[in-house]
């Protein structure tokens, strides 16, 4: 495999999968990681890398997510739920990024993935429905339901007004 | 797909204004563990310390080799090698040619065995034509039988011989006698 097209998918798809994996387990890192050097192993190369990309590391960060909760204490649980998921942006009139990593934490994990995948993944619906396996208007609902109930928890602070 | 609602369209653009925690791993770290990744498929781990180690292990045995050196034997082995020959044709057996009696002029050398064989046949037939002229008489006397004197006769010449004869060594020839007088005319 080409070195320069390994840099580019970790430059523009290893943020997203970590948020992606995270979903599922805590140390989506390693997962991100390991999904990275399996898909170098492939041959040939995958066509859709990104679909392929997040299937795997879906596939990696559920098993990794099974390990941990037969291990789950106190300590790690309230070091993930601390753990910031998005950068504090520079744009004060955007989202507030701790809130908004709260509000992403507490959907349920079918909704969190397709707004995950659809958002900062890139990937289609159909895409989606072919990762998760139901259909692409299944994945749309979710996606609705759950930009509604992020709106609910965020207490609407979708758009601030701008000071002047 | 129902159309989008604009609250959830100004939601979906705030979300995307967020950047994701960039991973926390080592970039260079990942792509050099995808490069080792990437080759430990094709070529078995112990691949190369084997062949090192058989290397070596050739190398050491030559060492040896070279260190002592022994002397080369050289084995001689028979091999049964089947050589064919042509048989010559078989041909019918020829009469052997009668030769004529020798002369003494045809004496060849003596050198060689078949030489002295012809040359005792040839003696033998001088004998034998000495003894059809001579007479008995001429023949030496035996060795075994012890020898008569007999006054009467006068000796011999040994050096007077016939004329056409040749002198062989070791046989005294007799003198000659004296035919008698034929009267030719008394005959006719």
């Amino acid at each position: 495999m080409d070195a320069d097209l390994l840099g580019y998918l970790i430059d523009r798809y290893s943020a997203a999968l970590v948020l992606y994996a995270g979903t599922w387990c805590r140390t989506p890192e390693d997962v991100v990681q390991e999904v990275f050097i399996k898909f170098v192993r492939q041959s040939p190369t995958p066509m859709n890398a990104a679909g392929w990309l997040y299937r795997a590391a879906r596939n990696a960060a559920i098993s990794a997510g099974r390990s941990e909760r037969r291990r789950t204490n106190h300590e790690g649980a309230a070091a993930a739920k601390a753990e910031l998921l998005f950068v504090p942006p520079d744009d004060q009139t955007g989202l507030d990024a701790s809130q908004a990593s709260e509000a992403l934490k507490q959907l349920p994990d079918e909704q969190r993935e397709v707004i995950v995948a659809h958002i900062w993944g890139g990937l289609t619906f159909e895409q989606i429905s072919d990762l998760t396996g139901g259909s692409a208007a299944t994945a749309w609902r979710r996606y609705t339901a759950g930009l509604n109930q992020l709106k609910q928890l965020m207490g609407e602070p979708c758009h601030r007004p701008t000071k002047k | 797909m129902p159309p989008p609602d604009e609250e959830i369209d100004r939601l979906h653009d705030a979300l995307k204004r967020l950047a994701p925690q960039p991973a926390n791993f080592s970039r260079d770290a990942l792509l050099f563990a995808a490069g080792q990744a990437s080759t430990k498929g094709r070529i078995p781990v112990w691949f190369w310390p084997s062949v090192s180690g058989l290397l070596a292990c050739v190398c050491l045995v030559l060492t040896c080799f070279l260190i002592s050196p022994t002397e080369i034997s050289i084995k001689y082995v028979e091999v049964a090698k089947t050589v064919y020959v042509e048989r010559p044709a078989v041909l019918s057996p020829q009469p052997k040619p009668v030769l004529p009696p020798l002369t003494s002029s045809e004496l060849p050398v003596l050198s060689t065995p078949v030489n002295l064989e012809v040359a005792e046949r040839q003696r033998m037939w001088q004998i034998r034509q000495e003894v059809m002229r001579w007479g008995v008489e001429m023949l030496p006397p035996s060795k075994m039988a012890e020898p008569i004197p007999s006054p009467s006769k006068p000796p011999m010449n040994p050096v007077v011989i016939a004329p056409p004869t040749f002198a062989i060594p070791g046989i005294i020839i007799p003198k000659k006698r004296q035919l008698p007088d034929l009267d030719w005319e008394e005959l006719d």
